[in-house]
């Protein structure tokens, strides 16, 4: 099925991530298809996302790694560069993907997204808008969409 | 009367020259610049251009062994002794010959730095000396220079 032929690059990568993982980070390949995973990301400390567990889900395409991994948000959350389908808009994972990067770099930039939220090149305009004219109250939105929804189990 | 004849006549003759002249100066100079550049930009590079990147064994020596990030970035593989692996002119990354061609073909930069990997700077070195043994004595250098 999908898991004939793997390359080996994609087990190394698998096998890296379970024995090493990155702090605060998760990802465990699915076992019916080893290119899909399960992913898991704690809120980065002194973001508004602190204390929230996120769940996303990653898909290596089969030209991957010549080809951006695909990586979707599951949990909802409010933040101005990921839209309420959980797209996230990040350079990485479209025009500034390069082999040399990984399932593991692409998390963690994922991660760094949490705590530095970038208005200036929305996914969501609201949410962008909102962030802009009031960051403060936006911010606590993001606290609140925290608890709501991604406060674990 | 006949001399005036022959005078505007030849005057029109000449503006017309003039005008083909210009036509073809202005025509032919974009489509000669435009065809390079864009067959390069469109895409990544094309196996001609690739042919032209210097290219050398993996030679495993006593001290490199240890010093040497000896991974290929793409594969994640180990560079094994005799492996065909291509370096990247401006930057000095190298990986292997299959894995960085299929990603130059597609975008011509650096899979680590992103260093633009350029055909129109490797012109100069169009000796034949491509994907070959030649290069093997200026890569050794290079890579005591990086060590």
């Amino acid at each position: 099925m999908a898991n004939t032929n793997l390359p080996r690059r994609i087990i190394k990568e698998t096998q890296r991530l379970l024995s090493d993982p990155a702090p605060g980070i998760s990802a465990s390949p699915s076992e019916d298809n080893m290119r899909y995973f399960n992913v898991m990301i704690l809120g980065p400390t002194q973001s508004p996302y602190e204390g929230g567990v996120f769940k996303l889900e990653l898909f290596l395409p089969e030209e991957y790694p010549m080809a951006a991994p695909k990586v979707r948000f599951l949990t909802k959350i409010y933040h101005p560069n990921i839209d309420k389908l959980g797209r996230i808009c990040l350079d990485i994972l479209k025009d500034k993907w390069s082999p040399a990067l990984q399932i593991r770099t692409v998390l963690l930039s994922i991660q760094a997204l949490l705590s530095a939220p970038n208005p200036d090149d929305p996914l969501s305009d609201n949410i962008a808008k909102h962030w802009k004219a009031n960051e403060a109250e936006a911010v606590e939105t993001a606290k609140e969409w925290t608890r709501l929804y991604a406060s674990g189990t | 009367m006949a001399v005036a004849l022959l005078i505007s006549i030849s005057l029109i003759f000449l503006g017309v020259t003039v005008l083909i002249l210009v036509h073809i100066c202005i025509m032919g100079r974009p489509s000669s610049l435009s065809s390079q550049p864009s067959e390069r930009k469109q895409g990544g590079l094309s196996p001609k251009e690739l042919q032209k990147l210097p290219c050398f064994n993996y030679q495993v020596g006593e001290k490199r062994e240890t010093e040497l990030s000896s991974d290929c970035a793409i594969c994640l593989d180990i560079f094994m002794k005799g492996d065909k692996c291509r370096l990247l002119p401006f930057c000095g990354h190298s990986f292997h010959v299959k894995c960085v061609d299929s990603w130059l073909m597609k975008v011509p930069r650096c899979p680590v730095c992103r260093a633009e990997v350029e055909s129109m700077g490797l012109e100069a070195r169009d000796d034949g000396s491509g994907c070959g043994f030649r290069c093997e004595s200026s890569l050794n250098q290079r890579i005591e220079v990086r060590v």
